[in-house]
């Protein structure tokens, strides 16, 4: 028997809450029900949850909405992470002329220069080793810091996130378990946070696996600035289920992904992002949804062990979302893991 | 002498109840694991007499005070909020319960749940 602990400063005795975090979702989010509270619109808000004997900090952000509801007299908060701010980041410049520009500019350098815009840093990167406007400036205007943000990174195939405590990475992280086979930079063998000891059907509630190919795309052509393009493609599809390539879709048949990126006027840098883009896509997701005791020191973009017996699944799995759930009945946690 | 925010009742039996939210998750394999979320606090049931028309009105206006009132007896006070109040009448001609009301006043069964602040 455990008792359940949480604590959210400003606030008293929290009713429940809820933190989502994903791969693919801008941010991570809270919300939170309570009698009262002295948070206010724009305040810093974090949350340390979990059991009396073990808890974490799970969340740091800011509040971005309170609702009030009757006849309960709940107050609902709703708060977003660090990277909230390259959202409501809006790239306007005062005249047309006077447009953020850079040219031959290395990506990493680039990312820093544009969260470096409202005052934020990268935590952590690792190098790209990937060069664009090499000859033609780029002008950034009119867009949201955060999409030009996820655009550049799309680029390469890296991800851009905040953490728990607030900090921004800019790193090579793909949706799946890296083996540190693909040559790529940054490209380092995913160790699982609980290596030795899985999560296994003593604390999982519930459990569903599926594989599809409705993300899977063979063929991928990249169209740069003027007359500078590339193309990959691969007949195999990696099959995560062995572990290897193999012939998923018809002999012959190609889906296709088009990239246009404006960006790029080397036709190198073309051909590398062609080469990131197949690797990303041409692979089966294969996926396990569970929910299980809920666990305060598991986030997204980590990976796990696990051990099901029930549904004959182990190894290293991807958290590629999670949901820590903590309300009277229980805390859980329910993840989204791909291989 | 029982009295809720000074109106005499006459107290038949008292219930507390007290409650702690406990959480069942069953896993796949093994045994229940049980998540103490916290509890609620004591509920106290009091089944009483009351006697007067008007004594059993002030009751039934509690359940739409905001307020705390004071339950006492000779177990202590305390600060209660009056949830429910279910007043039934009974078949009395002569009562020599309260001697500040009226011999020929009614006389009520009132059922009382209160909530302790």
């Amino acid at each position: 028997m455990r008792q359940l602990y949480a604590a959210i400063p400003g606030v008293t005795s929290p009713l429940s809450i809820r933190v989502s975090e994903s791969h693919g979702a801008a941010t991570a989010t809270m919300t939170f029900d309570c009698e009262s509270t002295t948070l206010d619109i724009g305040d810093t808000v974090s949350a340390d949850l979990g059991y009396v004997d073990e808890h974490e900090v799970v969340f740091n952000g800011y509040v971005k909405q309170i609702e009030r509801k009757a006849p309960d007299d709940i107050i609902t908060v709703t708060a977003q992470d660090e990277l909230v701010k390259l959202a409501d980041y809006f790239i306007v410049s005062s005249t047309p002329d006077t447009a953020f520009k850079r040219r031959n500019i290395i990506m990493e350098t680039l990312i820093s220069d544009l969260v470096g815009l409202i005052g934020l840093s990268l935590y952590e990167y690792t190098p790209t080793s990937f060069t664009i406007g090499v000859s033609t400036d780029i002008e950034i205007n009119i867009i949201s810091l955060y999409d030009i943000v996820k655009q550049l990174s799309d680029i390469i195939t890296w991800s851009i996130w905040a953490d728990h405590n607030g900090r921004i990475y800019f790193k090579n992280r793909k949706p799946f378990v890296m083996k540190g086979t693909s040559g790529q930079p940054g490209d380092v063998a995913d160790v699982a946070v609980n290596v030795g000891n899985p999560i296994t059907d003593l604390t999982v509630l519930n459990i569903a696996y599926s594989i599809d190919e409705l993300d899977l795309r063979n063929r991928v052509v990249v169209y740069g600035r003027q007359g500078t393009d590339a193309e990959e493609s691969s007949s195999l599809s990696y099959d995560p289920r062995s572990d290897s390539d193999e012939q998923i879709l018809p002999v012959g048949f190609y889906k296709t992904i088009l990239a246009a990126l404006p960006y790029i006027d080397e036709t190198s840098e073309a051909q590398k992002a062609a080469e990131y883009n197949l690797n990303l896509y041409n692979r089966l997701t294969d996926k396990i949804s569970m929910t299980m005791t809920g666990s305060p020191s598991l986030h997204a973009r980590s990976v796990l062990e696990i051990s099901s017996t029930f549904m004959s699944l182990s190894g290293d799995w991807y958290i590629f979302s999670l949901d820590h759930n903590w309300t009277k009945s229980g805390f859980t946690t329910t993840l989204e893991l791909r291989r | 002498m029982w009295t809720i925010d000074g109106i005499r009742i006459y107290v038949q039996d008292l219930d507390n109840n007290a409650k702690q939210i406990i959480a069942r998750l069953n896993p796949l394999q093994g045994g229940t694991i049980l998540h103490i979320f916290g509890y609620d606090e004591s509920v106290l049931t009091v089944n009483a007499k009351v006697v007067g028309e008007s004594n059993k009105e002030a009751l039934v206006a509690l359940t739409t005070d905001p307020t705390t009132v004071v339950f006492s007896g000779d177990q202590g006070a305390l600060n209660v909020y009056v949830s429910s109040v279910r007043a039934g009448r009974d078949d009395s001609y002569w009562q020599t319960l309260d001697i500040t009301q009226d011999c020929t006043a009614p006389v009520y069964t009132v059922a009382l749940e209160l909530y302790p602040e």
